[in-house]
Protein backbone atom coordinates (compact mmCIF):
# COMPACT_ATOMS: atom_id res chain seq x y z
CA UNK A 1 0.00 0.00 0.00
CA UNK A 2 1.47 3.35 -0.99
CA UNK A 3 1.78 6.13 1.53
CA UNK A 4 -0.97 8.70 1.23
CA UNK A 5 0.02 12.14 0.03
CA UNK A 6 -1.08 13.66 3.32
CA UNK A 7 0.31 12.18 6.51
CA UNK A 8 -3.09 11.28 7.87
CA UNK A 9 -2.06 8.52 10.19
CA UNK A 10 -4.05 6.60 12.78
CA UNK A 11 -2.93 9.03 15.48
CA UNK A 12 -5.36 11.62 14.16
CA UNK A 13 -8.07 9.23 13.07
CA UNK A 14 -11.46 9.09 14.75
CA UNK A 15 -11.35 5.27 14.71
CA UNK A 16 -8.10 5.09 16.67
CA UNK A 17 -8.27 4.74 20.46
CA UNK A 18 -5.07 4.60 22.48
CA UNK A 19 -6.02 6.13 25.80
CA UNK A 20 -4.39 3.84 28.41
CA UNK A 21 -7.51 3.84 30.61
CA UNK A 22 -9.59 2.72 27.64
CA UNK A 23 -7.13 -0.01 26.65
CA UNK A 24 -7.02 -1.37 30.21
CA UNK A 25 -10.82 -1.31 30.35
CA UNK A 26 -11.33 -3.29 27.15
CA UNK A 27 -8.35 -5.61 27.52
CA UNK A 28 -9.11 -7.74 30.56
CA UNK A 29 -6.07 -8.62 32.63
CA UNK A 30 -3.79 -6.04 31.04
CA UNK A 31 -3.43 -4.17 34.35
CA UNK A 32 -2.90 -7.38 36.38
CA UNK A 33 0.58 -8.26 35.18
CA UNK A 34 1.16 -5.47 32.69
CA UNK A 35 0.14 -1.90 31.95
CA UNK A 36 -1.13 0.28 29.16
CA UNK A 37 1.01 3.10 30.58
CA UNK A 38 4.27 1.23 29.88
CA UNK A 39 6.92 2.23 27.35
CA UNK A 40 6.73 -1.18 25.63
CA UNK A 41 3.26 -0.37 24.29
CA UNK A 42 4.73 2.49 22.31
CA UNK A 43 1.87 4.40 20.68
CA UNK A 44 -0.26 1.45 19.71
CA UNK A 45 -4.01 1.52 20.07
CA UNK A 46 -7.16 -0.16 18.84
CA UNK A 47 -8.68 0.67 15.47
CA UNK A 48 -12.43 0.39 15.89
CA UNK A 49 -12.90 0.29 12.12
CA UNK A 50 -10.64 -2.71 11.43
CA UNK A 51 -10.87 -4.29 14.88
CA UNK A 52 -7.09 -4.51 15.18
CA UNK A 53 -4.22 -3.33 17.35
CA UNK A 54 -2.38 -0.82 15.21
CA UNK A 55 0.47 1.62 15.45
CA UNK A 56 -0.34 5.33 15.68
CA UNK A 57 1.83 5.70 12.56
CA UNK A 58 -0.20 3.31 10.43
CA UNK A 59 -2.67 4.60 7.82
CA UNK A 60 -5.51 3.40 5.64
CA UNK A 61 -8.21 4.57 3.26
CA UNK A 62 -10.85 4.67 6.00
CA UNK A 63 -9.18 7.62 7.73
CA UNK A 64 -11.64 9.99 9.38
CA UNK A 65 -10.12 13.06 11.01
CA UNK A 66 -10.84 13.76 14.63
CA UNK A 67 -12.80 16.93 15.00
CA UNK A 68 -10.04 18.72 16.86
CA UNK A 69 -7.36 17.37 14.53
CA UNK A 70 -9.17 18.41 11.36
CA UNK A 71 -8.62 22.06 12.14
CA UNK A 72 -4.87 21.69 12.56
CA UNK A 73 -2.17 21.85 9.92
CA UNK A 74 -0.90 18.42 8.80
CA UNK A 75 2.58 19.11 10.17
CA UNK A 76 1.16 19.95 13.58
CA UNK A 77 -0.58 16.62 13.67
CA UNK A 78 2.71 14.71 13.55
CA UNK B 1 -12.78 -8.65 25.28
CA UNK B 2 -14.58 -7.35 28.27
CA UNK B 3 -17.10 -4.60 28.04
CA UNK B 4 -16.84 -3.78 31.72
CA UNK B 5 -16.51 -0.07 32.31
CA UNK B 6 -16.35 0.95 28.67
CA UNK B 7 -17.26 4.53 28.06
CA UNK B 8 -17.96 6.45 24.92
CA UNK B 9 -15.12 7.69 22.72
CA UNK B 10 -15.56 11.25 23.96
CA UNK B 11 -14.83 10.18 27.52
CA UNK B 12 -11.25 9.29 26.70
CA UNK B 13 -8.41 11.64 25.99
CA UNK B 14 -7.26 11.98 22.40
CA UNK B 15 -3.87 10.45 21.54
CA UNK B 16 -0.88 12.65 22.14
CA UNK B 17 2.07 12.53 19.77
CA UNK B 18 5.38 11.08 20.91
CA UNK B 19 8.02 13.41 22.32
CA UNK B 20 9.26 14.82 25.56
CA UNK B 21 5.84 14.32 27.09
CA UNK B 22 6.78 10.64 27.49
CA UNK B 23 8.93 11.74 30.40
CA UNK B 24 5.80 12.36 32.44
CA UNK B 25 3.19 10.32 30.52
CA UNK B 26 4.81 6.87 30.76
CA UNK B 27 5.12 4.97 34.02
CA UNK B 28 8.61 3.73 33.12
CA UNK B 29 9.92 7.27 33.42
CA UNK B 30 8.05 7.91 36.64
CA UNK B 31 9.60 4.73 38.09
CA UNK B 32 12.97 6.25 37.20
CA UNK B 33 12.18 9.63 38.76
CA UNK B 34 10.92 8.04 41.98
CA UNK B 35 13.44 5.22 42.26
CA UNK B 36 16.48 7.28 41.31
CA UNK B 37 15.24 10.17 43.44
CA UNK B 38 15.29 7.86 46.46
CA UNK B 39 18.72 6.46 45.57
CA UNK B 40 20.24 9.92 45.00
CA UNK B 41 18.73 11.19 48.26
CA UNK B 42 20.12 8.14 50.07
CA UNK B 43 23.56 8.72 48.51
CA UNK B 44 23.59 12.42 49.43
CA UNK B 45 22.56 11.65 53.00
CA UNK B 46 25.20 8.90 53.23
CA UNK B 47 27.96 11.20 51.99
CA UNK B 48 26.80 13.74 54.58
CA UNK B 49 27.00 11.17 57.37
CA UNK B 50 23.24 10.60 57.58
CA UNK B 51 20.90 7.87 56.24
CA UNK B 52 17.43 7.00 54.96
CA UNK B 53 17.25 4.47 57.80
CA UNK B 54 14.68 6.41 59.84
CA UNK B 55 12.02 6.45 57.14
CA UNK B 56 12.87 3.01 55.71
CA UNK B 57 11.31 1.30 58.71
CA UNK B 58 10.04 -2.30 58.50
CA UNK B 59 8.67 -4.59 61.20
CA UNK B 60 11.48 -6.57 62.91
CA UNK B 61 11.51 -10.28 63.78
CA UNK B 62 9.07 -10.96 66.61
CA UNK B 63 7.94 -13.90 68.68
CA UNK B 64 4.97 -12.43 70.59
CA UNK B 65 2.24 -9.97 69.73
CA UNK B 66 3.31 -7.84 72.70
CA UNK B 67 6.74 -7.48 71.14
CA UNK B 68 5.25 -6.47 67.81
CA UNK B 69 2.84 -4.06 69.48
CA UNK B 70 5.70 -2.41 71.35
CA UNK B 71 7.57 -1.92 68.08
CA UNK B 72 4.60 -0.16 66.47
CA UNK B 73 4.00 1.96 69.58
CA UNK B 74 7.62 3.12 69.52
CA UNK B 75 7.85 3.65 65.77
CA UNK B 76 4.45 4.85 64.59
CA UNK B 77 5.77 8.32 63.60
CA UNK B 78 8.22 6.60 61.25
CA UNK B 79 5.46 4.51 59.65
CA UNK B 80 3.27 7.58 59.34
CA UNK B 81 6.07 9.55 57.66
CA UNK B 82 6.82 6.66 55.34
CA UNK B 83 3.16 6.25 54.42
CA UNK B 84 2.83 9.96 53.65
CA UNK B 85 6.03 9.92 51.56
CA UNK B 86 4.82 6.98 49.45
CA UNK B 87 1.35 8.52 49.18
CA UNK B 88 2.70 11.84 47.92
CA UNK B 89 5.28 10.35 45.55
CA UNK B 90 3.01 7.74 44.01
CA UNK B 91 0.10 10.18 44.08
CA UNK B 92 1.97 12.80 42.04
CA UNK B 93 3.14 10.19 39.53
CA UNK B 94 -0.23 8.50 39.08
CA UNK B 95 -2.05 11.83 38.82
CA UNK B 96 0.37 12.87 36.06
CA UNK B 97 -0.38 9.57 34.32
CA UNK B 98 -4.08 10.40 34.37
CA UNK B 99 -5.42 8.61 37.43
CA UNK B 100 -7.78 10.36 39.82
CA UNK B 101 -6.32 11.21 43.26
CA UNK B 102 -9.80 10.69 44.75
CA UNK B 103 -9.62 7.02 43.72
CA UNK B 104 -5.90 6.55 44.40
CA UNK B 105 -5.82 7.82 48.01
CA UNK B 106 -8.30 5.36 49.61
CA UNK B 107 -6.82 2.53 47.53
CA UNK B 108 -3.32 3.30 48.72
CA UNK B 109 -4.41 3.58 52.36
CA UNK B 110 -5.88 0.08 52.04
CA UNK B 111 -2.76 -1.18 50.24
CA UNK B 112 -0.37 0.23 52.84
CA UNK B 113 -2.28 -1.10 55.85
CA UNK B 114 -2.48 -4.58 54.29
CA UNK B 115 1.23 -4.41 53.43
CA UNK B 116 2.16 -3.56 57.03
CA UNK B 117 0.21 -6.58 58.24
CA UNK B 118 1.71 -8.88 55.59
CA UNK B 119 5.31 -7.82 56.18
CA UNK B 120 4.79 -8.09 59.95
CA UNK B 121 3.28 -11.56 59.46
CA UNK B 122 6.35 -12.65 57.51
CA UNK B 123 8.59 -11.50 60.39
CA UNK B 124 6.97 -13.84 62.90
CA UNK B 125 9.69 -16.21 64.08
CA UNK B 126 7.46 -19.20 63.23
CA UNK B 127 6.51 -17.90 59.77
CA UNK B 128 8.93 -20.17 57.88
CA UNK B 129 7.57 -23.19 59.70
CA UNK B 130 4.13 -22.50 58.21
CA UNK B 131 5.45 -21.26 54.82
CA UNK B 132 4.10 -17.77 55.49
CA UNK B 133 6.27 -16.06 52.89
CA UNK B 134 5.17 -12.42 52.46
CA UNK B 135 5.06 -12.52 48.62
CA UNK B 136 2.80 -15.57 48.66
CA UNK B 137 0.62 -14.21 51.48
CA UNK B 138 0.24 -10.92 49.61
CA UNK B 139 -0.76 -12.69 46.42
CA UNK B 140 -3.15 -15.08 48.16
CA UNK B 141 -4.79 -12.33 50.23
CA UNK B 142 -5.18 -10.14 47.16
CA UNK B 143 -6.72 -12.95 45.09
CA UNK B 144 -9.09 -13.81 47.93
CA UNK B 145 -10.26 -10.22 48.32
CA UNK B 146 -10.74 -9.55 44.61
CA UNK B 147 -12.36 -12.88 43.72
CA UNK B 148 -14.43 -13.64 46.82
CA UNK B 149 -15.17 -10.35 48.57
CA UNK B 150 -14.69 -7.83 45.76
CA UNK B 151 -13.64 -4.19 45.87
CA UNK B 152 -14.91 -1.18 43.88
CA UNK B 153 -13.18 -1.10 40.50
CA UNK B 154 -12.26 2.56 41.00
CA UNK B 155 -9.74 1.44 43.63
CA UNK B 156 -7.64 -0.16 40.88
CA UNK B 157 -6.17 3.35 40.51
CA UNK B 158 -4.00 2.52 43.53
CA UNK B 159 -3.23 -1.10 42.62
CA UNK B 160 -0.65 -0.39 39.90
CA UNK B 161 1.29 -3.66 39.65
CA UNK B 162 3.72 -2.58 36.94
CA UNK B 163 4.44 0.83 38.39
CA UNK B 164 5.32 -0.60 41.81
CA UNK B 165 7.49 -3.38 40.39
CA UNK B 166 9.37 -0.98 38.11
CA UNK B 167 10.01 1.39 41.01
CA UNK B 168 11.20 -1.61 43.03
CA UNK B 169 13.51 -2.73 40.21
CA UNK B 170 15.14 0.72 40.04
CA UNK B 171 15.70 0.53 43.81
CA UNK B 172 17.03 -2.99 43.35
CA UNK B 173 19.68 -1.58 41.01
CA UNK B 174 21.22 0.16 44.03
CA UNK B 175 21.74 -3.19 45.75
CA UNK B 176 23.23 -4.94 42.71
CA UNK B 177 26.93 -4.15 42.05
CA UNK B 178 27.46 -2.96 38.48
CA UNK B 179 30.53 -5.19 38.24
CA UNK B 180 28.17 -8.15 38.71
CA UNK B 181 25.94 -6.88 35.91
CA UNK B 182 28.99 -6.78 33.62
CA UNK B 183 30.27 -10.17 34.75
CA UNK B 184 27.02 -12.14 34.74
CA UNK B 185 25.05 -10.16 32.14
CA UNK B 186 26.48 -11.86 29.03
CA UNK B 187 25.69 -15.36 30.36
CA UNK B 188 22.18 -14.17 31.27
CA UNK B 189 21.69 -12.85 27.74
CA UNK B 190 23.00 -16.08 26.22
CA UNK B 191 20.85 -18.34 28.40
CA UNK B 192 17.75 -16.19 28.08
CA UNK B 193 18.30 -15.92 24.33
CA UNK B 194 18.41 -19.69 23.89
CA UNK B 195 15.29 -20.26 25.98
CA UNK B 196 13.35 -17.31 24.52
CA UNK B 197 13.92 -18.34 20.91
CA UNK B 198 13.11 -22.00 21.62
CA UNK B 199 9.96 -21.08 23.56
CA UNK B 200 8.76 -18.67 20.88
CA UNK B 201 9.31 -21.17 18.07
CA UNK B 202 7.51 -23.95 19.95
CA UNK B 203 4.46 -21.81 20.80
CA UNK B 204 4.37 -20.31 17.32
CA UNK B 205 4.79 -23.70 15.59
CA UNK B 206 2.20 -25.48 17.72
CA UNK B 207 -0.23 -22.59 17.26
CA UNK B 208 0.03 -22.87 13.48
CA UNK B 209 -0.36 -26.66 13.65
CA UNK B 210 -3.54 -26.10 15.64
CA UNK B 211 -4.81 -23.74 12.96
CA UNK B 212 -4.49 -20.46 14.88
CA UNK B 213 -3.95 -17.12 13.13
CA UNK B 214 -0.26 -16.17 12.65
CA UNK B 215 -0.76 -12.92 14.50
CA UNK B 216 -2.26 -14.66 17.51
CA UNK B 217 0.55 -17.23 17.32
CA UNK B 218 3.16 -14.44 17.43
CA UNK B 219 1.39 -12.66 20.29
CA UNK B 220 1.19 -15.88 22.31
CA UNK B 221 4.79 -16.75 21.49
CA UNK B 222 6.14 -13.37 22.60
CA UNK B 223 4.07 -13.55 25.80
CA UNK B 224 5.69 -16.87 26.68
CA UNK B 225 9.18 -16.09 25.46
CA UNK B 226 9.96 -12.51 26.39
CA UNK B 227 8.19 -10.60 29.12
CA UNK B 228 4.66 -11.89 29.51
CA UNK B 229 1.77 -9.44 29.31
CA UNK B 230 4.05 -6.56 28.27
CA UNK B 231 5.42 -8.56 25.35
CA UNK B 232 1.96 -9.72 24.32
CA UNK B 233 0.61 -6.18 24.10
CA UNK B 234 3.76 -4.89 22.35
CA UNK B 235 3.79 -7.64 19.72
CA UNK B 236 0.01 -7.45 19.21
CA UNK B 237 0.53 -3.84 18.10
CA UNK B 238 3.63 -4.65 16.06
CA UNK B 239 1.90 -7.34 13.98
CA UNK B 240 -1.52 -5.64 13.75
CA UNK B 241 -3.18 -8.43 15.71
CA UNK B 242 -6.95 -8.63 15.94
CA UNK B 243 -8.22 -6.86 19.01
CA UNK B 244 -9.27 -10.12 20.68
CA UNK B 245 -5.78 -11.63 20.31
CA UNK B 246 -4.06 -9.70 23.09
CA UNK B 247 -6.66 -10.54 25.77
CA UNK B 248 -6.38 -14.23 24.84
CA UNK B 249 -2.60 -14.12 25.20
CA UNK B 250 -2.87 -12.10 28.42
CA UNK B 251 -5.23 -14.64 29.99
CA UNK B 252 -2.89 -17.55 29.27
CA UNK B 253 0.13 -15.60 30.53
CA UNK B 254 -1.64 -14.65 33.79
CA UNK B 255 -2.84 -18.19 34.49
CA UNK B 256 0.58 -19.74 33.96
CA UNK B 257 2.44 -16.90 35.69
CA UNK B 258 0.36 -17.31 38.85
CA UNK B 259 0.81 -21.10 38.80
CA UNK B 260 4.58 -20.64 38.44
CA UNK B 261 4.78 -18.25 41.40
CA UNK B 262 3.96 -21.24 43.58
CA UNK B 263 5.45 -24.11 41.53
CA UNK B 264 8.97 -22.83 40.75
CA UNK B 265 9.98 -22.02 44.37
CA UNK B 266 8.39 -25.29 45.52
CA UNK B 267 10.29 -27.40 42.96
CA UNK B 268 13.50 -25.49 43.69
CA UNK B 269 13.05 -26.22 47.37
CA UNK B 270 12.38 -29.92 46.79
CA UNK B 271 15.51 -30.11 44.63
CA UNK B 272 17.53 -28.04 47.14
CA UNK B 273 18.74 -25.79 44.35
CA UNK B 274 21.40 -23.26 45.36
CA UNK B 275 20.03 -19.74 45.73
CA UNK B 276 21.57 -18.32 42.53
CA UNK B 277 20.61 -21.36 40.43
CA UNK B 278 16.98 -21.11 41.52
CA UNK B 279 16.97 -17.38 40.74
CA UNK B 280 18.29 -18.05 37.24
CA UNK B 281 15.71 -20.78 36.66
CA UNK B 282 12.86 -18.57 37.84
CA UNK B 283 14.19 -15.72 35.69
CA UNK B 284 14.24 -18.00 32.66
CA UNK B 285 10.90 -19.72 33.20
CA UNK B 286 8.55 -17.15 34.76
CA UNK B 287 6.49 -15.05 32.38
CA UNK B 288 6.16 -11.63 33.96
CA UNK B 289 8.47 -9.43 36.04
CA UNK B 290 6.03 -8.98 38.91
CA UNK B 291 5.18 -12.68 39.15
CA UNK B 292 8.83 -13.64 38.82
CA UNK B 293 9.91 -11.31 41.61
CA UNK B 294 7.22 -12.84 43.84
CA UNK B 295 8.67 -16.30 43.16
CA UNK B 296 12.31 -15.17 43.50
CA UNK B 297 11.68 -13.26 46.74
CA UNK B 298 9.84 -16.28 48.12
CA UNK B 299 12.79 -18.58 47.46
CA UNK B 300 15.27 -15.95 48.62
CA UNK B 301 13.43 -15.76 51.95
CA UNK B 302 13.83 -19.53 52.38
CA UNK B 303 17.61 -19.32 52.13
CA UNK B 304 19.11 -19.54 55.61
CA UNK B 305 15.86 -20.86 57.08
CA UNK B 306 15.57 -24.17 55.23
CA UNK B 307 18.33 -26.77 55.44
CA UNK B 308 20.12 -27.76 52.27
CA UNK B 309 19.82 -24.49 50.32
CA UNK B 310 23.24 -23.02 49.64
CA UNK B 311 23.92 -19.34 49.05
CA UNK B 312 22.19 -16.13 50.08
CA UNK B 313 18.78 -14.63 49.47
CA UNK B 314 20.43 -11.80 47.52
CA UNK B 315 21.81 -14.34 45.02
CA UNK B 316 18.30 -15.51 44.13
CA UNK B 317 17.08 -11.98 43.48
CA UNK B 318 20.27 -10.95 41.65
CA UNK B 319 20.23 -14.01 39.36
CA UNK B 320 16.53 -13.57 38.68
CA UNK B 321 16.98 -9.88 37.85
CA UNK B 322 19.92 -10.47 35.55
CA UNK B 323 18.07 -13.22 33.70
CA UNK B 324 14.67 -11.55 33.46
CA UNK B 325 15.47 -7.86 33.14
CA UNK B 326 18.85 -7.96 31.36
CA UNK B 327 18.42 -11.28 29.53
CA UNK B 328 14.79 -10.98 28.42
CA UNK B 329 13.02 -7.64 28.99
CA UNK B 330 15.65 -5.52 27.25
CA UNK B 331 15.04 -7.19 23.91
CA UNK B 332 11.30 -6.64 23.50
CA UNK B 333 11.84 -3.76 21.05
CA UNK B 334 13.92 -5.97 18.78
CA UNK B 335 11.34 -8.78 18.91
CA UNK B 336 8.58 -6.31 18.05
CA UNK B 337 10.58 -4.73 15.21
CA UNK B 338 11.48 -8.08 13.61
CA UNK B 339 7.93 -9.38 13.91
CA UNK B 340 6.59 -6.11 12.46
CA UNK B 341 8.82 -6.61 9.42
CA UNK B 342 7.69 -10.23 9.04
CA UNK B 343 4.03 -9.28 9.49
CA UNK B 344 4.09 -6.48 6.92
CA UNK B 345 6.24 -8.22 4.30
CA UNK B 346 5.55 -11.96 4.61
CA UNK B 347 2.14 -12.51 6.12
CA UNK B 348 -1.21 -11.80 4.57
CA UNK B 349 -1.66 -8.12 3.87
CA UNK B 350 -4.25 -6.23 5.86
CA UNK B 351 -6.03 -3.05 4.95
CA UNK B 352 -3.57 -1.00 6.93
CA UNK B 353 -0.46 0.69 5.61
CA UNK B 354 2.61 0.66 7.76
CA UNK B 355 6.37 0.89 7.47
CA UNK B 356 8.36 -0.72 10.32
CA UNK B 357 10.82 1.76 11.75
CA UNK B 358 14.05 0.73 13.55
CA UNK B 359 13.36 3.58 15.98
CA UNK B 360 10.60 1.34 17.33
CA UNK B 361 13.33 -0.56 19.21
CA UNK B 362 13.96 2.55 21.29
CA UNK B 363 10.30 3.59 21.58
CA UNK B 364 9.42 0.21 23.07
CA UNK B 365 12.58 -0.05 25.18
CA UNK B 366 11.57 -0.66 28.82
CA UNK B 367 13.01 2.63 30.04
CA UNK B 368 12.93 1.72 33.73
CA UNK B 369 16.00 -0.44 33.02
CA UNK B 370 17.94 2.82 32.56
CA UNK B 371 17.06 3.74 36.14
CA UNK B 372 18.09 0.27 37.31
CA UNK B 373 21.53 0.62 35.65
CA UNK B 374 22.10 4.20 36.86
CA UNK B 375 21.16 3.23 40.43
CA UNK B 376 23.65 0.37 40.26
CA UNK B 377 26.35 2.70 38.93
CA UNK B 378 25.74 5.31 41.67
CA UNK B 379 26.05 2.88 44.56
CA UNK B 380 28.92 0.97 42.93
CA UNK B 381 30.83 4.26 42.51
CA UNK B 382 30.24 5.20 46.14
CA UNK B 383 31.24 1.73 47.34
CA UNK B 384 34.38 1.52 45.22
CA UNK B 385 36.58 3.18 47.84
CA UNK B 386 35.69 0.63 50.51
CA UNK B 387 37.01 -2.88 51.20
CA UNK B 388 34.39 -5.64 51.51
CA UNK B 389 34.67 -5.52 55.31
CA UNK B 390 34.24 -1.73 55.32
CA UNK B 391 31.34 -2.04 52.91
CA UNK B 392 29.56 -4.47 55.22
CA UNK B 393 30.23 -2.27 58.24
CA UNK B 394 29.66 1.22 56.82
CA UNK B 395 28.01 1.35 53.39
CA UNK B 396 25.56 -1.52 53.75
CA UNK B 397 23.77 -0.45 56.95
CA UNK B 398 23.65 3.27 56.13
CA UNK B 399 23.02 3.25 52.39
CA UNK B 400 22.18 -0.13 50.84
CA UNK B 401 20.03 -1.72 53.58
CA UNK B 402 17.54 1.20 53.83
CA UNK B 403 17.11 1.21 50.04
CA UNK B 404 16.59 -2.55 50.17
CA UNK B 405 13.92 -2.09 52.86
CA UNK B 406 12.12 0.50 50.72
CA UNK B 407 12.35 -1.96 47.82
CA UNK B 408 10.65 -4.55 50.01
CA UNK B 409 7.72 -2.16 50.47
CA UNK B 410 7.45 -1.46 46.73
CA UNK B 411 7.49 -5.19 45.99
CA UNK B 412 4.81 -5.99 48.56
CA UNK B 413 2.61 -3.21 47.12
CA UNK B 414 3.09 -4.94 43.77
CA UNK B 415 2.44 -8.52 44.92
CA UNK B 416 -0.71 -7.47 46.74
CA UNK B 417 -1.85 -5.52 43.68
CA UNK B 418 -1.42 -8.58 41.46
CA UNK B 419 -3.99 -10.39 43.55
CA UNK B 420 -6.27 -7.38 43.90
CA UNK B 421 -6.46 -6.80 40.14
CA UNK B 422 -6.66 -10.43 38.98
CA UNK B 423 -10.36 -11.21 38.70
CA UNK B 424 -10.55 -14.65 37.13
CA UNK B 425 -14.16 -14.37 36.05
CA UNK B 426 -13.38 -11.24 34.02
CA UNK B 427 -10.44 -12.66 32.10
CA UNK B 428 -11.07 -13.32 28.42
CA UNK B 429 -11.94 -16.87 27.40
CA UNK B 430 -8.60 -18.06 26.06
CA UNK B 431 -9.93 -21.16 24.31
CA UNK B 432 -8.42 -24.64 24.29
CA UNK B 433 -6.11 -24.23 21.30
CA UNK B 434 -4.29 -21.07 22.47
CA UNK B 435 -3.98 -22.61 25.93
CA UNK B 436 -2.51 -25.83 24.53
CA UNK B 437 -0.09 -23.94 22.29
CA UNK B 438 1.10 -21.75 25.16
CA UNK B 439 1.36 -24.73 27.51
CA UNK B 440 3.62 -26.56 25.07
CA UNK B 441 5.97 -23.57 25.27
CA UNK B 442 5.75 -23.65 29.07
CA UNK B 443 6.91 -27.29 29.08
CA UNK B 444 9.93 -26.52 26.90
CA UNK B 445 10.69 -23.31 28.76
CA UNK B 446 10.67 -24.94 32.22
CA UNK B 447 12.77 -27.97 31.22
CA UNK B 448 15.27 -26.04 29.11
CA UNK B 449 15.49 -23.32 31.75
CA UNK B 450 16.26 -25.93 34.41
CA UNK B 451 18.91 -27.69 32.31
CA UNK B 452 20.71 -24.42 31.53
CA UNK B 453 20.43 -23.00 35.07
CA UNK B 454 21.10 -26.11 37.14
CA UNK B 455 23.47 -28.04 34.86
CA UNK B 456 25.08 -26.09 32.00
CA UNK B 457 25.65 -22.75 33.78
CA UNK B 458 25.22 -23.98 37.37
CA UNK B 459 28.74 -23.01 38.48
CA UNK B 460 28.16 -19.51 37.14
CA UNK B 461 24.89 -18.92 38.97
CA UNK B 462 26.06 -20.54 42.22
CA UNK B 463 28.88 -18.07 42.61
CA UNK B 464 27.26 -14.70 42.14
CA UNK B 465 28.95 -12.47 44.66
CA UNK B 466 29.62 -8.85 45.40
Amino acid sequence: MAAPSRPDTCRDCRHFRDDPAYLEAVCSGLASLGSAYASVRGEDGICDHHGRYVSARAWCDAFLPRLEAADRKPDDAR
Amino acid sequence: MSDVGIQSTQDFARPASRGWHELWRKEDWWAIWLGLGIVVLGAVLFLDGASLKWIAVTPPKWSSLAQLGAHFADNYPRYLAQFLAWLVLFGIALTALGHRPRAFIPAFVFLYVCSVLIIAGGQWDQANRYNLEPPLIALAVGLLISNVIGLPRALDAGFRVEFYIKTGIVLLGATLPFTLVLWAGPVAILQAGIVSIATFLVIYGVSLRLGLDRRLAATLGAGGAVCGVSAAIAVAGAVNAKKEHAPIAITTVILWAIVMIFVLPLLSRLLHLPAGVAGAWIGTSEFADAAGFAAAETYGNLVGHVDGIAGTGDQTVWAFTLMKVVGRDLWIGIWAFILAIVATTRWERVELGRKPDPAEIWWRFPKFVIGFVVASLIVTAISSGYTLAEFNKVVNPALVAPIKDLRTWAFIFCFLSIGLTTRFRELAQAGTKPFLAFSSGVAVNVVLGFVLSAIVFAAHWEHLTR
